[in-house]
C-alpha cells in the first residue's frame, strides 16, 4: 500500500485525484502548504506526493527540492501549466515522476500508477538479478 | 581512498581501459573497482538497469546493493545526488577526462573533489 500526500492551496483542486485514489483503495492525505507538507514528511513516511506548482508559501518546485533533501526516495509529481519542454527545463534533475495538468483527473491517476509499477518492476528485476548472483 | 569499491558509469563494456559515460543514469555498465590499501585488487562490470523518467533511484539502489562506496560522475541531478548521499555513497566530480583508469587512479590518490550542491545539473547528465 502506498502512502500519498496531495499539496495544493485549495482542496478542491485535487478532489478528482482524491476520489480516484479512494476508488483504488489508496489513501491520499491533503495539506494546503509546503511548510505543512515538510512537517508531515518529518513525522510520517510518504511514498509519493503530488504538488501544485503554485503554493501559498513557496513554489511546488521549491517544495520538491526541500523534500528530496529530507528523503530522496520519496517520489513526486507536479501539477503545472508549463509546456512539456518548459516543464522539463524547470524541473530537470529533480527526478519528478511526471507532469500533471493543473486539475488532474482519474485518467492521470491510472497513468501514474502504471508508471510507478514500471519503476517497481525495474527495481524488482534488479533484486532478482542480485538474488541470482548471491 | 585507501579501501572500498569505486563505481564509474561507463560506455560499452567498461573496464579500466574503457571510457566514461557522461550520463550516469543512461550508462551501459558500471565499472566497479575494488581498492585495498590504496591498490586496485579487482575490476568487475555491473550492467545498468533501464532508465525511465523519475527512476533516478534505480541506479542509487543498484550501486548501494552492490556495496559501492564511491562514484565518479561528470554531472548528476539533485535527486540522485541526495539519494547517493542518503545511502552513504560519496559522489566525486570530474568532467574533463574520459578515461576510466585515469580517474580511478586520481580518486585513489585523493586528487578528486566531492561534488558540491551547486554543481548539480539537469537530467543527471554532464559533459566531459
Amino acid at each position: 500500500m502506498i502512502n500519498i500526500l496531495l499539496v495544493s492551496p485549495e482542496k478542491s483542486t485535487f478532489k478528482e485525484l482524491e476520489t480516484a485514489f479512494q476508488e483504488k483503495k489508496i489513501t491520499a492525505k491533503w495539506t494546503d502548504s509546503a511548510q505543512n507538507a515538510l512537517l508531515m514528511f518529518s513525522k510520517e513516511k510518504f511514498d509519493l506526493f503530488i504538488t501544485h506548482e503554485h503554493l501559498t508559501d513557496m513554489t511546488g518546485r521549491e517544495l520538491i527540492e526541500k523534500a528530496l533533501v529530507k528523503n530522496a526516495m520519496m517520489n513526486s509529481v507536479a501539477a503545472s501549466t508549463l509546456s512539456h519542454d518548459d516543464f522539463h527545463k524547470a524541473y530537470e534533475g529533480l527526478g519528478v515522476l511526471m507532469q500533471f495538468p493543473p486539475a488532474p483527473g482519474k485518467e492521470h491517476v491510472q497513468n501514474l500508477l502504471n508508471h510507478l509499477n514500471r519503476i517497481t518492476l525495474i527495481a524488482g528485476q534488479q533484486d532478482k538479478s542480485r538474488g541470482e548472483q548471491d | 581512498m585507501k579501501n572500498g569499491r569505486i563505481a564509474i558509469p561507463s560506455n560499452g563494456q567498461g573496464g579500466l581501459d574503457g571510457t566514461r559515460s557522461g550520463h550516469f543514469g543512461h550508462c551501459d555498465v558500471f565499472t566497479l573497482v575494488d581498492v585495498e590499501d590504496s591498490e586496485i585488487k579487482d575490476v568487475s562490470i555491473l550492467r545498468n538497469q533501464e532508465h525511465v523518467q523519475g527512476g533516478c533511484m534505480v541506479p542509487v539502489n543498484l550501486l548501494s546493493e552492490n556495496r559501492v562506496n564511491a562514484l565518479v560522475v561528470g554531472g548528476i541531478g539533485m535527486r540522485p545526488l541526495m539519494g547517493f548521499r542518503q545511502v552513504g555513497i560519496d559522489v566525486y566530480h570530474d568532467d574533463q577526462r574520459p578515461g576510466i583508469g585515469t580517474v580511478v587512479k586520481d580518486l585513489i590518490a585523493g586528487n578528486l573533489a566531492r561534488i558540491s550542491n551547486d554543481q548539480v545539473c539537469g537530467g543527471g547528465g554532464g559533459q566531459m
